[in-house]
């Protein structure tokens, strides 16, 4: 692993390295001190759920990419996890490629074999804790309930106004569900917004 | 008289329309609300899961003091996607194998300094 580590971060250009198992423990990093433990284990939960939301049908991913100012932050996906590695915008792109795929047929039988140690006195950010996140048949009732509204496209819209929040159905916090439903009820027509307000207010929820 | 906003939108599109990397394009704002599209074949998940990976990079940038990301090169096995934020909207290209995402990220930038 780390002879991995040091081939991905001895690309020019790179200035971090964090790799993690497909459920989003962090199994191995090399950044700079001043980005610490939780901050990438927070990095790890945001990152976990991108192989489960894209559609089956786009295909398997070689990279993500997103271009800041002057940084790059990538995803590279492998098999069991995948690696997020942030560069200045100078990174040699050929040779970037060339070590990701050599790491890339190695990893996935490291990562089989790594444990992820739960870090003394760390706790797990409470988004994702089961007891924290909004429990499933909550949101089918009220997709349904919706959907009176908002026609069949209920579902979608669910799902985009979680993925706005920066979450999927599965892991929004119980804390956010207000966010959620005021993101879907932006999406029914006017005249009834005061109606579907006033409905959901009688389900006990606040908004 | 018009909506500038929807001016600019038509000379955007023109534009994206005249670029040869460009297979299909969508353009959308934060929402999702689809505000124009090359054409009616896009997928639902593919604008959700572009918002979502969006808000992440958005997010990732915030928490590692990078700002705001720019775009997102979106490099799947069967196809080439560039998300470009354009003022409030998001720009979701589909480009052709053959694109290469420097050339083209340069060629887009010098389409956005010719729209008043």
């Amino acid at each position: 692993m780390n002879q991995l580590m040091s081939n991905i971060k001895n690309i020019p250009g790179v200035v971090g390295v964090v790799i993690f198992k497909d459920n989003g423990g962090l199994v191995a990093y090399d950044f700079p001190e001043a980005y610490d433990k939780n901050l990438l284990n927070r990095m790890g939960l945001k990152f976990q759920p991108i192989k489960e939301i894209l559609p089956q049908e786009e295909g398997e991913i070689v990279y993500l990419c997103w271009e800041y100012e002057d940084l790059l932050a990538f995803y590279y996906p492998v098999g069991g996890g995948w690696v997020n590695i942030v560069s200045s915008d100078h990174i040699p792109m050929p040779v970037f490629s060339l070590t990701m795929t050599a790491v890339a047929s190695k990893l996935p039988k490291l990562l089989e074999e790594a444990e992820v140690p739960q870090a003394q006195g760390q706790e797990q950010p409470a988004a994702v804790t089961a007891e924290n996140t909004v429990p499933q048949e909550q949101l089918e009732k009220l997709e349904k309930f919706f959907a009176t509204y908002l026609g069949p496209a209920s579902a979608v819209i669910f799902k985009r106004a979680a993925h706005h929040l920066g979450y999927t159905l599965n892991n929004i916090p119980k804390d956010h569900l207000t966010d959620l439903l005021q993101g879907v009820i932006a999406r029914v027509p006017g005249d009834k917004k005061d109606i579907v307000t006033e409905k959901i207010r009688e389900m006990s929820i606040n908004i | 008289m018009g909506d500038p906003r929807n001016d600019n939108l038509a000379s955007l599109s023109n534009m994206l329309n005249s670029l040869k990397e460009v297979e299909s394009y969508i353009i959308t704002d934060m929402e999702g609300r689809i505000h124009m599209a090359s054409t009616e074949n896009y997928d639902e998940n593919t604008i959700n899961s572009t918002i979502y990976l969006w808000v992440t990079g958005s997010r990732f940038g915030s928490e590692f003091n990078m700002g705001e990301p720019e775009n997102l090169i979106y490099y799947l096995k069967t196809r080439k996607m560039l998300v470009q934020k354009y003022n409030e909207y998001l720009i979701i290209l589909n480009l052709i194998d053959i694109a290469k995402f420097p050339v083209f990220k340069r060629k887009l930038y010098d389409l956005f300094n010719r729209i008043i």
